[in-house]
């Protein structure tokens, strides 16, 4: 079989015992920079600190805020052509859609802003719900909304529920992203499984989120430049010219672990929730600007 | 090696590729030479189709394992689909070659997940350390 992943298994098979598995560890020479530290995972707090201190090294001069554009951040051609894309912008009329959707009234006469006020809300998710456990998205929150005022879920997958999240995301725009730090301990442990997920290598390609948008961000591939991870989920719903439409970020989660050849996963799957709870957090402090226009 | 691949994920990544492709080229020849041989047995006992049924059941085992594990491939996916749909038209000898290919997929990707399980743990970028947030 695979030399990599077999020598890799090893590791991963190091023994219960801390000593056992720290030598282990040793013989393979890869315990570099976490030689003092006991616990596996990191402080989300400091998690987001290495990763905006990787990205101020990698792409000097560029203000950590200016992610928020993805590649236009640092690739001078592409911004010029987008920015003639933001004067005519396709988004537009799904945004308008959205706000049709948001005013009609729910089977019980309610309507969404009984449950989220003029809509400004975007901000306030995704956050990690202690009563229920689990990280809750605008679009969970959107069906839970539904469900409560007598109406069906909507699949996450169709046009309603993108464009009522693009109204409400463009309502939210300049907001500032800050989502809690995780702390009880289902908390960090949805947190940590985003983020073990974001670094965890898939598919045929054998490729985690972070080879490309950590350790290759700024390169090329194939004909792409490759965005910075933070400011990744700054503008959804976006709308793509390959989709022709406004796509949800778990669209483009699923667009990403395809291309490697892995099977994705559901929109609004608990996987991918925790991804986008992980990699909110660590953009903490960066504006949303959805929705977005990308190639 | 190891510590190269986990510098350099291209490399890695080739690397694994690589072996992925060899061993599909050596499942191949494999397959040619147990597609023969379960020809010839064919002849004589006739249990082609049992043969192709048993290397599906396996298939579809190891590929809901790797969906279970969260790390399915989609080549494995698709391999395993062709090889039931020729199952079901009595190709039996396509069957058995698509389905062991698809099983050597799952197998390679379930090595992916175990490996995974702490390998990631040492690719997140570390703080600076003396760096003041
Ligand atoms: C093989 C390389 C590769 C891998 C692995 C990969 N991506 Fe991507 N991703 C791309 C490319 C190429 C684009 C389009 C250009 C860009 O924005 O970086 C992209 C775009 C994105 C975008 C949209 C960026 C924007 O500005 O709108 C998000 C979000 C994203 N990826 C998330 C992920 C996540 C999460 C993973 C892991 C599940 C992942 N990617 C894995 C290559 C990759």
């Amino acid at each position: 079989m695979s030399i990599n992943t077999k020598s890799n298994g090893s590791v991963s098979k190091a023994p219960g015992s801390v000593i056992a598995g720290f030598v282990t560890l040793f013989s393979y020479g890869l315990l570099y920079g976490l030689a003092s530290s006991a616990p596996a995972y990191a402080e989300p707090e400091a998690d987001r600190q290495a990763m905006r201190a990787h990205y101020e090294k990698r792409f000097s001069g560029i203000p950590i805020e200016a992610h928020k554009d993805g590649v236009y951040a640092f690739d001078e051609d592409a911004r010029e052509q987008w920015l003639e894309l933001e004067d005519f912008p396709p988004y537009e009329i799904a945004v308008d859609e959205g706000e049709e959707f948001f005013n009609i009234p729910l089977a019980d006469g309610a309507t969404y802003s009984d449950c989220f006020g003029d809509g400004a809300i975007k901000s306030q998710y995704p956050y990690f719900d202690e009563e229920r456990s689990e990280v809750i998205t605008l679009e969970l929150a959107i069906n839970d909304c539904r469900r409560q005022h007598g109406e069906e879920p909507l699949p996450y997958n169709g046009a309603e529920i993108v464009r009522l999240s693009a109204y409400i995301a463009f309502l939210s725009r300049g907001q500032i992203i800050a989502v809690a730090e995780p702390v009880s301990e289902p908390a960090l442990a949805a947190y940590n499984d985003g983020k073990r997920f974001y670094s965890s290598r898939r598919g045929q390609l054998n490729f985690a989120c972070s080879s490309c948008h950590v350790q290759l961000a700024g390169k090329r591939l194939r004909s792409e430049r490759l965005s910075a991870s933070l400011g990744h989920v700054s503008h959804w719903p976006t709308y793509r010219l390959k989709w022709q439409d406004v796509g949800s970020l778990h669209r483009r989660f699923a667009r990403c672990n395809k291309q490697v050849g892995a099977e994705p996963f559901a929109q609004q799957s608990p996987e991918y929730r925790n991804l986008e709870y992980f990699l909110t957090y660590i953009s903490n402090g960066l504006p949303l600007n959805g929705p977005a226009i990308r190639k | 090696m190891n510590v190269l691949n986990k510098k350099i994920p291209v490399a890695f990544a080739m690397a694994l590729t690589l072996t992925a492709g060899l061993m599909l080229s050596a499942c191949t020849d494999r397959n040619t030479e147990t597609g023969s041989e379960t020809s010839s047995k064919q002849e004589t006992d006739g249990n082609l189709d049992t043969l192709a049924m048993e290397a599906v059941n396996q298939a579809q085992v190891k590929y809901k394992a790797s969906e279970q594990a969260g790390y399915a491939w989609a080549k494995a996916g698709t391999m395993l689909a062709s090889a039931q749909e020729a199952l079901e038209s009595g190709d039996f000898e396509t069957a058995i070659h698509q389905a062991r290919q698809a099983t050597a997929l799952a197998d390679t990707s379930l090595a992916q997940a175990e490996a995974e399980q702490s390998a990631w743990l040492e690719r997140f970028p570390k703080a600076p350390t003396g760096a003041s947030p």
